[in-house]
């Protein structure tokens, strides 16, 4: 089963992406089955990695990536039917792409030994909670680099990165008060000051800034706080486990 | 006056946001983290934020502002009074020669007695299905003298699987490498050519614990197990580790906090006043 993850990866990826570039010259309908279809085979890899690893697949970098990616098609679909903003298809098409492309190259480590503090009703809601946040804020990040790029349609692209950083933070601070709870149920504490938790905490705190200078007249300092808080969430995700220094010990595992 | 109090809470939290930071980048020699997390300007600051809230919590805003802005306040003063009248320590407990023990060291190394006796029985431990490392007798002219005559060539992982194919020699039923007349899996395997398969570390899947509770006459037993403490007279159990070499003890946390049942309801609070409040309907307008 496992050599047919590569392919699989792949055909996903490049449906995404190809869907991106027919949303861009607006051919609307064949993008929206194309990106259905590297969606279906996203599913598929997420299936497999379930039976290879016979339990959750959120084990690794790799198995969360792959699941990231799934959760661009049905949030677009919830912006499009709840806030008429299906013309952000293009920028949810090429953030499903960035996580599938990034899985082909990752190590598919199949064994996956869920650790007895790992065996809590929490896990699932706590991690989906996260991906269903940051697939949402890598939209609208990218959203804010085409307006820093093309300063047009400003309003409007403003408007959606709002409607869609404001459904993207329940999210996130169920996933940081969830991991809080969950956390002083294994452990006693609800807090432990480990490098991932505290990165999680400045990221929602510079999202919490975002909402506040929007609403301040300080408005046009939004952008940066917004910039200030992607970066921080990358850092989240990626740099506490990629580099030894800012190691987390708590979340050695995700 | 909105305006006005919108840059009170963005200095405050980019405050905030700067001290987590000076704990936590690896900068220069490295801050020592917890005495930034801890420190009188992080205090302060959360108290002014603290402030802050309070002051929206009497606005005429909506309803899931209130409850977002009401749950920190909670939270924050859970968290002071679990800070400040809170007492945490760890507990080591016996199991091939159980001893009672009727108290903890906090923080500071003091004991604080628990009102009653506590001891542990019953420990289990269940383990995933393991993996085996195959070793291969080495060719004499590799063999370097004072070291052993063989190798690590492969690494076969149980779980899963009814068998296992060994390069060379051929495949291997899963089900003869345990042993059911000792109820454990076999050490060491011997196979042909002098190769052998070797029982590597085991992963513990669940490990669990009975205490046994004595409270003058009254005799209770609480199962406790990782994410499931256990709960008496204010104190909670927490099971953290246990001997893997002897399983002749257990490691728990024991914790006292007063503050406890305010953090949890405010940080529920928090959630269900976030979701309120960012998905009313705005009418599309940002």
């Amino acid at each position: 089963m496992t050599v047919l993850l590569i392919p699989l990866l792949i055909v996903s990826a490049a449906a995404y992406l190809l869907a991106g570039i027919l949303f861009l010259l607006r051919k609307n309908r064949v993008a929206g089955g194309v990106t259905g279809l590297g969606w279906l085979v996203n599913l598929a890899v997420i299936v497999l990695n379930g039976l290879i690893v016979n339990d959750i697949p959120l084990g690794n970098m790799y198995q969360v990536q792959a699941v990231l990616s799934l959760c661009f098609l049905p949030l677009f679909v919830l912006f499009s039917l709840r806030d008429k903003l299906s013309w952000t298809g293009v920028y949810f098409a090429f953030a499903s792409a960035l996580p599938m492309i990034g899985a082909v190259f990752m190590d598919k480590q199949a064994a996956w030994k869920r650790m007895p503090a790992l065996q809590s009703g929490w896990f699932v809601p706590h991690v989906l909670a996260y991906m269903i946040s940051y697939a949402l804020c890598a939209v609208a990040f990218i959203m804010l680099i085409r307006f820093w790029i093309r300063k047009s349609d400003t309003a409007e692209l403003h408007r959606a990165i709002y409607q869609i950083l404001r459904t993207a933070f329940p999210f996130m601070t169920f996933g940081l008060l969830s991991g809080a709870l969950w956390a002083e149920e294994a452990w006693g504490q609800y807090w432990s000051w480990d490098a991932k938790e505290v990165w999680s905490l400045i990221t929602w705190g510079l999202y919490l800034v975002y909402f506040h200078c929007r609403k301040s007249s300080w408005a046009r300092n939004a952008d940066w706080a917004h910039l200030l808080a992607f970066l921080a969430l990358l850092a989240t995700f990626f740099l506490v486990n990629l580099l030894p220094k800012l190691g987390s010990i708590l979340h050695s595992y995700a | 006056m909105i305006l006005r109090y919108m840059k009170f809470a963005i200095i405050i939290l980019c405050s905030v946001i700067l001290l987590l930071l000076t704990g936590v980048l690896p900068v220069g020699k490295g801050l020592e983290a917890t005495a930034v997390y801890y420190s009188p300007v992080m205090i302060l600051l959360l108290g002014l934020l603290s402030g802050g809230c309070v002051l929206c919590c009497f606005k005429r805003r909506p309803l899931g502002f209130i409850l977002v802005h009401l749950g920190v306040v909670i939270v924050l003063v859970g968290a002071f009074v679990g800070y400040v009248t809170g007492v945490k320590g760890m507990l080591q407990l016996q199991l091939v020669r159980p001893v009672a023990e009727r108290q903890v060291l906090n923080q500071t190394g003091d004991p604080v007695r628990f009102g009653f006796e506590v001891t542990a029985k019953d420990f289990e431990v269940e383990f995933y299905p393991p993996v085996y490392h195959l070793y291969r007798m080495l060719p004499p002219e590799q063999v370097v003298p004072g070291q052993m005559p063989f190798a690590k060539a492969a690494e076969y992982d149980t779980a899963g699987n009814d068998f296992i194919e060994i390069d060379g020699i051929g495949r291997l039923e899963v089900s003869n490498l345990w042993n059911e007349a000792r109820g454990e899996w076999t050490p060491r395997r011997m196979l042909d050519f002098g190769a052998f398969l070797h029982l590597a570390s085991q992963t513990p899947s669940h490990y669990g614990v009975t205490l046994q509770i004595v409270d003058g006459e009254q005799h209770v037993e609480l199962p406790v197990r990782i994410n499931h403490p256990a709960g008496y007279k204010g104190w909670r159990f927490y099971l953290m580790s246990y001997d893997q070499v002897n399983r002749s003890y257990v490691v728990l946390s024991a914790r006292h906090d007063p503050g406890r049942g305010a953090v949890i309801a405010g940080i529920w609070i928090v959630i269900l006043g976030t979701f309120i409040f960012c998905f009313r309907r705005t009418g599309g307008v940002a």
